[in-house]
């Protein structure tokens, strides 16, 4: 049975290769390469508007402008294992196309009159160089500061240099910067997440953001890939302790699958199965503490940072779901929290599912299962019960 | 830090054993068996052996102990305590990357598919683990054939270790999984089912009925009877058919069952060659005819197997019977008196052997074998022993076939006398054409009835040819006495007894020269300074030779000389770290 004259017990003698490696390969197939080449670099990927809080904590409405650009040179060269950006990039984007699509935005939305806030995401970080030509970054800063509205960007941790904060803050003296630091943890950024910085590298940007009085929103990754139910929960409360007094803002990404990724290929080999819904209240319920220590509210005085929440593709199968019955009634719940930071969102919110979810968070915590004891899929109780 | 888990096999039926924990002259506790964690039952903590805990760090560490005294010399102060770090983990569809960070090497050995396909350091030779677990198991689970390749791989490359298959065990599915070789079950699916207002049992997750009380005492309870069903099946070898009933239990269970036995089909190193204890093998569901038990039989009849000399002229093949062997019972012994003669070849037809010579009627399994006999053969039954027959035909120099067997058979080349004619078997007509067929074969070509000593020495031949891929040893044999107690001598002097309740030899000390010149038995060499006083055990062997199998004569070497004889307990696969006793002394010159 056993095959002495390979290196290995199960394996052949060929190369192994690495998580980067994984996380490229859709990237590179004939379907996304078409696709890609679909997109008109003149249009935005998307632009809308949704309910939000100024930095004073008064409740506004926010553009979201989504550009098509050349992506995140950190999957040009490696990427995320859950990052899904490539499906929405093409490589060939200038900066007229840049301005095109920006124009477009504002033509939409009449200068973003009436909204307080306009975030800029590009896939990528807009303060990039290599991603963004040097005068739309200019462009953007410039405008929203001449317009009078908060500005959100995206950035990695890197292109946050001194230099590059002081030229970005004398064209706009306010804005905020939404890093994806995903965890505050190196093992799970190197192994689980393949986030190419460390938390160290995290400590050094926000440092450098408040010498600039630049506002700082921390993104946080819900369970990412090859880690158990509990494992997500348990140590995101961590995560979110770690960065709170640094954050203006928290805002937790629950896994949602993406086509192509390394997360859609667990998900139909039912090796992964997206966070349940009562893990986002249980994280909310557990964390509330460490943003709001007198238990006070969004804009009360105690607060440290804002807690938020939006569970993408919630209470379906590829995002944060529960058993079905109770999916909507809970993501509301949560979305309602993301506003208002009351913890009374949540009261009276129950399923049957619960002592389910319990038992698996349970189950997690004390047997040696890293990847989790979580069924991949809604069904018959029964169903779910029978032997794999 | 107590060291060392004290450990002996009770039983065993291939890749399932009872392992007795603690003081081998007094275990403690039994496999398979329960690991309990913190927050489960106290009715588990209080039955459960073995006791796991992990931290909550990324990696996690993880440790099992016991509230027992498992550990060797003195077994005086509860242990032994292990730790490991379990490493981080890719799915196990992610098997072509590598995360490049293994878990912890040592006596408890945490195991992933990555890890087999990854960790070279998996093959040094004195990694030797008191306990495995394979923590991806449940995402092994979902996938095609993956788990039993993995837990196959485990069991040859660790024999010695007791295996973990962390949230997968439970009592629907324990049967299947100790088949497989899992040894320790935890309670996380009969606690989710509990959590769920669902009961798991033997026969699958349901529903409390009306009354009925739904509590993890309960779950516990039965959790416990299905472990003893399971120990019970191993230790009077019928595990497979509990195995069998219980993956009706799931779809995934029988996908499991189907890859199991198509990777066992050709392995002989965890066979039996004798039955040693068990007094039958059933094969009665159509999922039992793919047990490599009857795939290993139909290949050696198919492939292998030779008539014994000048006996391929005639021949006739017959219906089995239920009882084994064939010729005791009342349809043979009518078949036998109307053929009148001992010099056609008799070959019977049954299912699922296919075929059964009668000279290989005495040997495992087919002299113990038992079927459900409703008079009907499927397809496959058909095919198989078509097939069979002409393999057979093919590959020896028949010049006639007589058909008592009732079943429609056309052979190229030959026009096959049927001499049932939609009759029974036993009628009177039937058998008086038997007879005639004999008779018209024997005057046209010209065969002659054999000896005694002749018929039984081409058995014996024949049989050795079976059991010992050789039958060189019985050359100058003669063979005395009166049945069933067959005495082989050669030169005058005894050499071998044939052991009807083994259904195979039992060879004196004469023997292992002749034995030992024809290569007819595997070889196991001794470490060179050891004085060899009684059982064989993986302390003093340095080397043995492939397809060793249960219950099989093994000759012992020690410097390249042939010492004596000992008789297999364990398998081959069992060979490389089982502890305890693998054969006993059987002969020492």
């Amino acid at each position: 049975m056993l095959d002495r004259h390979s290196s290995t017990l199960l394996g052949g003698d060929e190369k192994s290769l690495k998580i980067h490696d994984l996380v490229k390969a859709p990237a590179n197939t004939p379907w996304a390469k078409e696709r890609q080449q679909s997109w008109d670099a003149s249009k935005p990927a998307t632009v809308y508007h949704t309910p939000e809080m100024t930095a004073d904590g008064e409740p506004c409405t926010a553009v979201t402008v989504i550009l098509r650009t050349k992506g995140c040179h950190w999957w040009w060269s490696s990427g995320c294992t859950f990052c899904g950006y490539f499906n929405d990039t093409r490589d060939d984007v200038t900066s007229d196309d840049l301005h095109a699509q920006w124009n477009e935005a504002k033509k939409k939305y009449n200068d973003f009159e009436g909204h307080s806030m306009v975030k800029v995401y590009t896939s990528g970080s807009l303060l990039e160089d290599r991603e963004i030509p040097v005068d739309f970054q200019e462009t953007v800063l410039t405008d929203c500061h001449t317009l009078g509205k908060e500005l959100i960007v995206e950035s990695r941790t890197e292109q946050l240099t001194d230099e590059k904060l002081a030229w970005a803050s004398s064209l706009n003296p306010s804005f905020t910067v939404a890093i994806g630091l995903e965890a505050y943890d190196d093992e799970v950024l190197r192994f689980h997440v393949n986030k190419g910085f460390s938390v160290a590298s995290w400590d050094r940007a926000v440092e450098r953001l408040e010498k600039y009085n630049l506002r700082i929103k921390t993104y946080l990754m819900f369970k990412p890939p090859f880690m158990s139910e509990a494992d997500a929960l348990d140590h995101c409360i961590k995560w979110i302790e770690s960065v709170a007094e640094q954050s203006d803002e928290i805002s937790i990404n629950p896994m949602n699958i993406q086509r192509g990724t390394v997360i859609d290929r667990l998900h139909r080999h039912q090796e992964y199965r997206p966070p349940w819904l009562w893990s986002l209240v249980e994280l909310i319920q557990k964390s509330h503490h460490i943003v709001h220590p007198k238990g006070g509210m969004n804009g009360d005085e105690d607060q440290i940072s804002r807690l938020i929440i939006h569970p993408t593709a919630g209470g379906k199968i590829r995002g944060s779901h529960n058993c079905g019955e109770c999916d909507p009634e809970v993501v509301a719940a949560i979305e309602r929290y993301a506003v208002s930071g009351s913890l009374d969102e949540f009261t009276g919110l129950d399923c049957e599912c619960k002592s389910l979810w319990r038992k698996e968070l349970e189950n997690d915590r004390t047997i040696p299962v890293p990847l989790g004891t979580s069924r991949p899929r809604r069904g018959s109780i029964i169903e779910m019960l029978r032997s794999s | 830090m107590a060291e060392g888990l004290g450990r002996t096999v009770l039983h065993r039926s291939r890749f399932a054993r009872i392992w007795g924990l603690g003081n081998r002259s007094a275990p403690v506790a039994q496999t398979p068996c329960l690991i309990s964690a913190s927050n489960d039952p106290i009715e588990l903590e209080n039955i459960a052996p073995f006791r796991s805990s992990q931290t909550r760090t990324i990696p996690a560490k993880l440790t099992i102990d016991t509230p027992h005294c498992l550990t060797p010399p003195d077994f005086d102060v509860p242990g032994p305590i292990f730790e490991a770090s379990i490493g981080h983990v890719l799915p196990p569809s992610l098997d072509e990357a590598n995360a490049g960070e293994s878990a912890d090497s040592g006596s408890v050995l945490p195991l992933s598919w990555q890890r087999l396909h990854h960790d070279p350091s998996l093959l040094v030779d004195d990694l030797k683990p008191h306990i495995v677990v394979l923590v991806d198991a449940v995402q092994l689970a979902a996938q095609t054939g993956k788990l039993v390749q993995a837990i196959s791989v485990i069991k040859n490359r660790f024999p010695g270790s007791l295996l973990w298959t962390p949230g997968l065990g439970g009592p629907d599915n324990a049967a299947v999984l100790a088949w497989f070789g899992v040894d320790i079950f935890d309670f996380s699916r009969a606690g989710f089912a509990v959590a769920s207002g669902h009961l798991l049992t033997a026969f699958g997750p349901r529903a409390p009925l009306s009354g009925e009380e739904c509590s993890s005492a309960v779950a516990v309870d039965h959790y416990e009877q299905s472990l003893r069903s399971v120990r019970s099946a191993i230790a009077t070898g019928t595990l497979r058919t509990l195995a069998e009933q219980q993956s009706l239990n799931s779809p995934k269970l029988v996908e499991h069952m189907r890859f199991f036995d198509k990777m066992m089909k050709s392995s002989e190193n965890v066979m039996r060659i004798h039955p040693l204890g068990v007094n039958r093998i059933d094969y009665l569901s159509t999922t039992s005819h793919q047990d490599s038990s009857v795939e290993q039989w139909v290949d050696f009849i198919s492939n292998t197997y030779q008539v014994p000399e000048n006996l391929d002229n005639v021949l006739v093949l017959l219906p089995c019977s239920a009882r084994k062997p064939y010729r005791l019972s009342k349809s043979h012994r009518k078949f036998i008196q109307a053929l009148g003669t001992n010099a056609c070849h008799e070959v019977m037809v049954t299912s699922p052997l296919g075929l059964v010579p009668r000279d290989l009627e005495d040997v495992w399994p087919a002299a113990f074998y038992d079927i459900p006999v409703t008079g009907d053969w499927s397809r496959d039954e058909l095919h198989r022993i078509e097939s069979m027959v002409r393999n057979l035909v093919d590959r020896h120099n028949y010049d006639r076939i007589i058909n008592h067997s009732g079943m429609v058979l056309e052979i190229d080349g030959f026009d096959v006398v049927d001499t049932r004619q939609g009759e029974s078997s036993g009628s009177r007509t039937a058998l008086q054409r038997l007879t005639e067929a004999v008779q018209t074969a024997k005057e046209e070509l010209r065969i002659h009835r054999r000896k005694g000593e002749k018929v039984n020495l081409d058995r014996f031949m024949s049989i050795s040819r079976y059991l010992h891929k050789s039958d060189d040893w019985l050359e100058e044999c003669r063979v005395r006495g009166k049945p069933p107690r067959w005495m082989i001598e050669r030169d005058g002097k005894q050499i071998a007894l044939w052991s009807f309740e083994r259904a195979g030899f039992s060879f004196s000390k004469e023997a292992v020269k002749y034995l030992d010149a024809c290569s007819a038995l595997p070889r196991v060499h001794l470490v060179d300074d050891v004085k060899w006083k009684g059982d064989l055990h993986y302390g003093i062997v340095k080397s043995f030779e492939a397809g060793i199998r249960m219950g099989q004569d093994l000759i012992v070497m020690q410097n390249e000389v042939a010492i004596g004889l000992a008789r297999s307990i364990a398998p081959g696969w069992e060979w490389s770290g089982t502890p305890g006793r693998l054969a006993k002394m059987h002969q020492r010159i």
